[in-house]
């Protein structure tokens, strides 16, 4: 997006001049007459640069620095100072003017100048976006043996074209931030920002002043104006994670900019215009959100321009094993171990648990096991202890079992473990063999 | 903000051991603290649906005391782990306690549902099937494992209470 200037000037034809020549370099550029109009501007609007003579009637340049540097910090100034007045000119740098120069200038030097500042604007912004990327590489790799996963990564690849917003659903520690990255970056905005946050970590206050940024004084602790990430992920990719976690009043605020791409900042009054990508990501039952008016159905419908539902890791068991061996391979040299691989019984107790945590589960898993063992390979002594003792099952309403199913599949289970001795089964159970014997044949039945 | 909360739901005569480090690691797997609901199934509906912090029970009753000494060590074993834990209990039937929970109490991440509830004979698979449908949480249960009770024995073992016949 061009850079917006704002010249406050009080000779006309110098002002017209600077104006169309800054228009003529690509940048959007408002004239002010003289410093109270200059001001009026700043106070109702965000300007990068102020270019300002520091000598004009009613408010002078450096008045004028004075209160835009109280108003808007992220706006770099620029003095335009008369020949000889070099004090001025050092009370501006002190003040907080990021250059100056002397009239008569040429017009190639400040075009110089403002160049400076875009450069300076394009780094801080890319920093930002790094920032939030947690020196995470672009280089996105998702490992993928399952067919389900295989899908999801066809499916990424055959949208990298495709500038639609995506809504992500699937259970939490699946792995939807990863994937939100890889659209990110295969897609035609991968030169873009990504940035990422999550709904559900922050007050109703913060994260509307998170996304939409805020104007000084807005609240509380407002003490400087502030672009919002909504403003900073301009032709780039805004990751909205937890997103149902979103008060409704937010909701109704952010559904405005993934129509029109335009919003306000609190306490604003100009509408901002901006090109983003939105990728929301929900991990609650989505239908169950929108019947009890937790979640606009709206909004719904504007993100899932293409839904990509991530299946949890016990869903799809064939990629246990090379995440294992990833998160091993990731976390040895922190722990300066020489540990191999995984012994099998170590890797058949991983595949036969269930991960309500999913992939983050099972990455805790690794690392802590890493930590525990002393061999050269993963042994399922190092494995919580309570992996092995507990079944987790997930209650879906489409594959619920009668308590007469669920106990005949798990006395099958200690029978088959005994070797189908039933009388050393029934005793373990601690029932009769009679009784083990009705409830493999009830259950049948039912 | 606070974290969000794994909300595990127990029979206050649930033996916990295992349970509650197994519901402690997932939690800090999650990056979620931790809310235990224990669900007295012997209380009756009218002593109301509404939850009372558990140490807030009256100590003089017999049964407070059991509570409390239990809370105690959950709060103990929670704190040593590093995770936030609220303790509530209710006097209800289990699944309306559940459904009544997660309308009155945001930011639950999941629900976990220890064994002897999972396996209790006092709530039918329609029941928990309506839960699950009506629910924008997952809910999971817990079973032992009965390979872990062959290779260490009965100890430690709870067979589900739908078994006495």
């Amino acid at each position: 997006m061009a850079l917006k200037i704002l010249i406050a000037e009080d000779e006309a034809i110098t002002l017209k001049h600077l104006i169309y020549t800054l228009q003529q370099e690509g940048y959007y550029v408002e004239g002010a007459g003289d410093g109270q109009d200059a001001l009026r501007k700043i106070e109702s609007d965000f300007f990068d640069i102020l270019i300002a003579d520091i000598k004009m009637p009613g408010l002078s340049g450096i008045e004028l620095l004075e209160r835009i540097k109280k108003e808007q910090l992220e706006t770099e100034v620029i003095i335009i100072t008369g020949f000889g007045s070099i004090g001025s000119a050092v009370e501006a740098m002190k003040k907080g003017a990021y250059d100056y120069i002397t009239k008569p200038f040429d017009i190639d030097e400040l075009i110089l100048r403002v160049k400076k500042i875009e450069d300076k604007k394009i780094l801080k912004g890319e920093n930002t976006a790094l920032k939030a990327l947690f020196g995470v590489n672009k280089k996105i790799s998702i490992i993928a043996k399952s067919e389900s996963m295989k899908k999801i990564l066809s499916l990424i690849e055959n949208i990298n074209d495709s500038d639609c917003n995506v809504l992500l659903t699937g259970e939490s520690g699946v792995g939807k931030n990863l994937i939100a990255r890889m659209i990110h970056f295969t897609s035609k905005r991968q030169d873009g920002p990504f940035l990422a946050i999550n709904c559900a970590t922050l007050t109703e206050e913060i994260l509307a002043s998170e996304l939409f940024g805020h104007k000084r004084g807005a609240f509380t602790g407002a003490v400087a104006t502030k672009k919002g990430l909504a403003e900073v992920a301009d032709t780039g990719t805004l990751f909205l994670d937890e997103i149902a976690e979103m008060s409704p009043s937010l909701q109704a605020k952010l559904l405005k900019v993934v129509e029109e791409g335009e919003f306000f900042r609190v306490g604003g009054t100009r509408s901002i215009k901006v090109d983003v990508r939105f990728i929301a990501a929900i991990n609650q039952n989505v239908k169950s959100l929108i019947a009890d008016g937790r979640f606009r159905e709206d909004l719904y419908y504007r993100l899932n321009v293409m839904e990509i539902d991530t299946p949890p890791l016990r869903k799809r068991r064939k990629d246990i094993e090379p995440l294992s061996r990833y998160f091993l391979q990731k976390y040895l040299p922190g722990y300066n171990k020489k540990i191999k691989d995984f012994t099998k019984e170590a890797m058949d107790i991983l595949k036969n648990y269930s991960f309500p945590g999913n992939v983050r589960e099972l990455e805790n898993i690794i690392e802590r096991a890493i930590i525990l063992e002393k061999k050269p390979f993963i042994t399922s002594k190092s494995l919580p202890q309570t992996i092995k003792m507990f079944h987790i099952e997930t209650i879906d309403p489409s594959n619920i079992k009668t308590i007469d199913e669920f106990n005949m599949e798990y006395a099958k289970q200690v029978v088959e473990m005994l070797g189908d001795n039933k009388t050393k089964a029934a005793e373990l159970l601690g029932i009769s063999r009679t009784s083990l014997w009705r409830i493999l044949k009830e259950g049948n039945r039912s | 903000m606070e974290k969000r909360n794994l909300l595990f739901v127990l029979y206050p005569e649930e033996k916990l051991d295992g349970l509650l480090s197994y519901a402690i690691d997932l939690a800090k797997a999650r990056d979620e603290d931790l809310c235990i609901l224990m669900v007295n199934k012997t209380d009756s509906p009218a002593e109301g649906n509404g939850h009372e912090m558990a140490r807030e029970i009256n100590t003089g009753d017999e049964k407070a005391g059991e509570y409390k000494k239990s809370v105690r060590a959950i709060v103990d074993e929670c704190k040593k782990s590093g995770v936030q834990v609220n303790i509530f209990t209710v006097g209800a039937d289990s699944v309306s306690a559940i459904e009544n929970f997660l309308k009155q109490k945001g930011g639950i991440g999941m629900v976990l549902l220890g064994p002897r509830l999972r396996m209790s004979e006092n709530i039918t698979a329609e029941e928990m099937s309506n839960l699950a449908k009506r629910s924008s949480v997952h809910i999971f249960g817990m079973a032992r494992r009965p390979l872990y009770a062959i290779t260490h024995g009965k100890e430690g073992y709870c067979f589900p209470s739908t078994f006495s016949v």
